[in-house]
């Protein structure tokens, strides 16, 4: 029986019918599933690409796990890589973001901020709308790719002002919250640029 | 990214590792999200049918099957500036390393925690040694990944019965299990046994 279950599987992926391997194992006999499994992973370490057809295809690529999967990049490694890429320091970065948006003399806070983007510490969703587009144009990259990217998984709990993956709605009842929370006279412009959110 | 359906592996490859050079990633977008899309399929089952090596009925519960699925894909990614592959073979064998050391960790990560809450912490550093070591992890994904695919291909030359290796071989060419019986000479129940006996072989060349 587990044979033939292989080369039913086997057949439906040729198909590119895209089988899912757990429900054939699940029909193999409780002592045969490990020998089973094995097999079908062996075959799938070595088996070409079954030939997709149109709509196989655009099931394939309609897959909402691609862009979860694509987006991961973190800014702790994006942001140094594009900042070398432009020959820019930390420093440089920060003074070509305060001359085009207008905040000359909060060079230091903007370079502050642009050190926790680097290290994960803050959370991305509250980056504005006029910083990414800031951001693309002086690094030459575009700002949607600059919005797919996430914290990154080393973030340590406690350094992020506000952990990434929380629902949208909670993140906005924070901004809300921490701006009742800060006196105006503490709350500026960049921190809006950095925090403020889109 | 219609576009990119005829377009081969190696050639997506190519055109993402060009752009990543460049510093300019975005550039292969949709030729990263048509490779992503290619191997999901495959990475999916991975995590469907794994096994922990030191007991085989510790499998990725279902609730977690996509999670740790998305991990591997990503894993794979990560993996790619070090990868040196360029064929389609070699990249399924890397992605099917990465979904099986992704498959690994997490169940080895859960079990920690079961034993963290269980109060039983004299195996912790162990298990924490074994996930210490995962630190550098990309170039020993990329390193696991080339001996997968050495290790396959030796050992699909090395099947010790000559018409198990010939089934096998006609299988991943796409004959059909008739074709490969007629040609064979033999019932088509014996080439289901030859070829399921030939893949369990040769997934021990993977552990």
């Amino acid at each position: 029986m587990t044979d033939r279950l292989l080369s039913e599987f086997i057949d439906a992926w040729r198909a590119g019918s895209r089988p899912d391997a757990g429900a054939y194992v699940d029909r193999a006999p409780p002592g045969a599933q490990a020998e089973l499994a094995a097999a079908i992973e062996a075959f799938l370490a070595l088996a070409p690409e079954p030939e997709y057809d149109e709509h196989a295809w655009a099931a394939l690529t309609a897959d909402p796990a691609i862009a979860k999967v694509a987006g991961a990049e973190p800014w702790s490694r994006m942001l140094p890589r594009l900042r070398e890429r432009k020959a820019l320091s930390t420093d440089g970065l920060a003074a070509a973001l305060a001359q085009r948006l207008g905040v000359a003399g909060h060079e230091a806070k903007a370079r502050a901020y642009l050190d926790d983007l680097e290290h994960d510490r803050l959370v991305p969703a509250r980056l504005s709308r006029r910083l990414l587009d800031a951001l693309a144009a002086v690094l030459d990259a575009p700002a949607a790719w600059l919005e797919r990217a996430t914290a990154g998984p080393a973030a340590a709990t406690g350094a992020l002002y506000r952990r990434q993956g929380e629902g949208e709605v909670e993140q906005r009842l924070e901004v809300i919250a921490d701006a009742m929370l800060t006196r105006a006279e503490e709350w500026d412009e960049v921190d809006e640029l950095f925090q403020g959110g889109r | 990214m219609d576009e990119l359906r005829h377009v081969a592996i190696p050639e997506l490859l190519r055109r993402i590792r060009a752009a990543g050079a460049a510093g300019e990633p975005w550039r292969a977008d949709r030729e990263t999200g048509a490779l992503i899309a290619r191997s999901l399929p495959r990475v999916r089952n991975v995590v469907a049918t794994f096994r922990l090596p030191e007991d085989a009925s510790v499998t990725i519960r279902d609730d977690d099957r996509e999670d740790v699925a998305q991990d591997a894909a990503r894993r794979a990614l990560a993996m790619l500036g070090r990868f040196r592959g360029a064929s389609e073979g070699e990249w399924y064998a890397a992605v099917i390393t990465c979904a099986r050391f992704t498959c690994r960790d997490h169940l080895r990560a859960e079990m920690t925690a079961e034993r963290r809450l269980a109060g039983r912490l004299e195996d912790e550093p162990r298990f924490a040694h074994d996930l210490a070591t995962l630190a550098d992890r990309r170039a020993l994904d990329a390193e696991a990944a080339h001996e997968a695919a050495d290790g396959l291909t030796r050992a699909l030359q090395h099947l010790p019965n000559p018409d198990q290796r010939h089934a096998i071989e006609r299988t991943l060419e796409g004959w059909s299990t008739t074709e490969i019986a007629a040609q064979l000479g033999t019932s088509v129940d014996n080439v289901h046994q030859l070829r399921s006996r030939g893949f369990a072989l040769l997934r021990k060349a993977l552990a």
